[in-house]
């Protein structure tokens, strides 16, 4: 599953340890879901969508959708 | 999710198992020397004593950290308690259970290979059953429990 998460950290102008601070989870996980290596729990994605103020589908890409607009484009 | 500010009562249990461990110790000692027929004779307070000193030492020490370096102590918790960490904990745990098992009954068809013929009874064979069964058994009953739950 693809994220923006990175992007959106960086938008905010967080570091990947303030961004775990804020969620309750460690400087690795988030490492782990910027690189795609880690998919979050529902807690975490609902955690992740009210920090950033963007809906769960915003931030978390399900591969399946990618590849519909993909044979769209 | 567990929340990471939850573990602070634990944290105060244990300097409270430590000093009532420390406590059971030397009355132990004390009713041992001086009153003879009462459950100190055979060390059982003084065991109690280290058991409940021993299981408290920890969080003791990490209570007074925490005292030291609250941030510190929250980014600990929070990798202990981190949902990804946890996954991986569970996931080493299955590795284990499946390694153990097979690694047991391997151990236990050679060992009866070997001893077949042997007449009696034999604590080894027994020993080897239990520790090939027990894990199964367990799993079956937890993966029940949390299929309730």
């Amino acid at each position: 599953m693809e994220n923006q998460l990175e992007q959106l950290r960086t938008k905010a102008g967080l570091t990947q340890q303030e961004l775990a601070d804020r969620v309750d989870v460690s400087r690795q996980t988030i490492i782990s879901l910027e690189n795609g290596r880690y998919n979050p729990s529902i807690l975490l994605a609902f955690r992740l969508s009210k920090l950033f103020g963007q809906p769960i589908e915003n931030i978390f890409i399900y591969h399946e959708e990618i590849e519909n607009e993909k044979s769209e484009h | 999710m567990k929340n990471p500010n939850t573990n602070s009562s634990r944290d105060n249990f244990g300097t409270v198992a430590v000093i009532g461990g420390i406590l059971l110790f030397a009355v132990g000692i004390i009713l041992r020397n001086t009153v003879p027929g009462t459950l100190a004779d055979n060390r059982l307070l003084e065991g109690l004593g280290i058991l409940l000193a021993g299981w408290g030492i920890v969080p003791m020490f990490r209570s007074i950290a925490a005292r030291r370096d609250p941030a510190g102590a929250r980014r600990t918790m929070l990798t202990e308690n981190d949902e990804r960490a946890s996954e991986l904990r569970h996931r080493a745990g299955y590795t284990a259970f499946l390694f153990s098992f097979v690694a047991s009954t391997i151990v236990l068809v050679v060992y009866s290979a070997l001893t077949r013929g042997v007449s009696g009874f034999d604590p080894m064979w027994y020993t080897l059953i239990f520790l090939s069964v027990a894990p199964m058994i367990v799993y079956a009953i937890a993966t029940v429990w949390y299929n309730r739950s």
